[in-house]
C-alpha cells in the first residue's frame, strides 16, 4: 500500500499517498510499545516517553519518502525509543531522546562510529539514512 | 554511596540478563533465530541487573516471566570491553543478584550484545 505523507502535527502522523510502506509497519510497532505499562521488561521499565514518542513520529515523518527497510522500534527500559536498521552488511541504531538524538553506525567491515544531533534534526536523520543504504 | 567493584566476583563468572519477547528486543531472522537488541544492555540508572549463573537456575531467574528470553555473558568479557567504566557489585536478594554500574557506550553495549549466548530463547510472538 502506498500512502501519501502530508503531516506531522503535534505528534501525530498524517498519511495519505507516496510515504513508504515501512513508515507504516513503524507506527504500529510505536503505537503497540506504546501500549506497555510500567516495568514491562521486568526490570522496573518506564512506559513510552510523550517526548520521544513525538520526536519518534516526526522521525518517521522526515524520513518518510526514504527507501529503508523496516525497523525494529524498541522501546528502552528509560521510555526512550530506538530505531535499528540493517541494510548491506551496514547497522543503524538512532535512539530518540526528549532533546535529540545519539546514534551507532557499525559499518561493513565492522567499524563503530557514535554520535549525537540535538540540531537540524532533520538533515542528520535523512545523512545517516542515506549512509545506511549507500555506506 | 559510590559501589565499588566486588574483585571476589571473579572472571570466570558468567552472568544471566532476561531479555522480554515484545518492544522489538527481539528481532527473528529468517532462519528463526533471535537477535537481541542493545537496548537489553541499557539502563537509564545505569545499574544493570543480572544474576550469577552458578549460584541460580534460569527457571529461578525467569520465574513469573516465562516468555522472556535468558543471555549469558561472562564478567571476562564485560570488563575487558567496559574497563574502568563498569563497577560489578552484588546486590541481593536473591543472593545471586548483582548490578553493572556505569554508563555504558553504545559500541559497548554492542559488543556486550555480540558476545551474549542464549540461554533460553523468547518466546516468539
Amino acid at each position: 500500500m502506498l500512502v501519501e505523507q502530508t503531516a506531522v502535527t503535534a505528534g501525530f502522523l498524517i498519511l495519505r499517498g507516496h510515504a513508504a510502506p515501512w513508515v507504516i509497519d513503524a507506527a504500529k510497532k510505536l503505537e503497540a510499545i506504546g501500549k506497555l505499562p510500567s516495568g514491562w521488561d521486568s526490570y522496573g521499565g518506564a512506559p513510552l516517553d510523550l517526548n520521544a514518542r513525538t520526536l519518534t513520529v516526526n522521525a518517521l515523518g522526515w524520513l518518510g519518502n526514504e527507501n529503508l527497510p523496516v525497523p525494529a522500534v524498541v522501546l528502552g527500559s528509560g521510555g526512550t525509543v530506538q530505531l535499528e536498521w540493517r541494510a548491506g552488511g551496514r547497522e543503524l541504531e538512532i535512539e530518540l531522546e526528549k532533546d535529540g538524538i545519539e546514534f551507532l553506525k557499525v559499518h561493513a567491515n565492522k567499524e563503530m562510529e557514535e554520535g549525537q544531533a540535538k540540531t537540524d534534526l532533520p538533515r542528520q536523520l535523512q545523512d545517516l539514512s542515506w549512509w545506511l543504504l549507500h555506506g | 554511596m559510590v559501589r565499588q567493584d566486588d574483585a571476589s566476583i571473579s572472571d570466570k563468572v558468567f552472568l544471566l540478563r532476561r531479555i522480554p519477547p515484545w518492544a522489538d528486543r527481539v528481532t527473528w531472522d529468517d532462519g528463526g533465530n533471535p537477535l537481541a537488541s542493545t537496548m537489553n544492555f541499557d539502563d537509564p540508572k545505569q545499574e544493570m541487573s543480572v544474576c550469577i549463573e552458578h549460584e541460580t537456575t534460569p527457571d529461578e531467574v525467569l520465574d513469573g516471566h516465562p516468555d522472556f528470553g535468558l543471555l549469558r555473558f561472562s564478567t571476562q568479557v564485560a570488563r575487558g570491553l567496559c574497563g574502568t567504566a563498569i563497577r560489578i557489585c552484588r546486590d541481593p536478594p536473591p543472593p545471586s543478584h548483582v548490578l553493572i554500574c556505569g554508563k555504558l557506550t553504545r559500541s559497548m553495549r554492542k559488543k556486550l550484545r555480540d558476545s551474549a549466548t542464549w540461554v533460553k530463547f523468547p518466546t516468539r510472538l
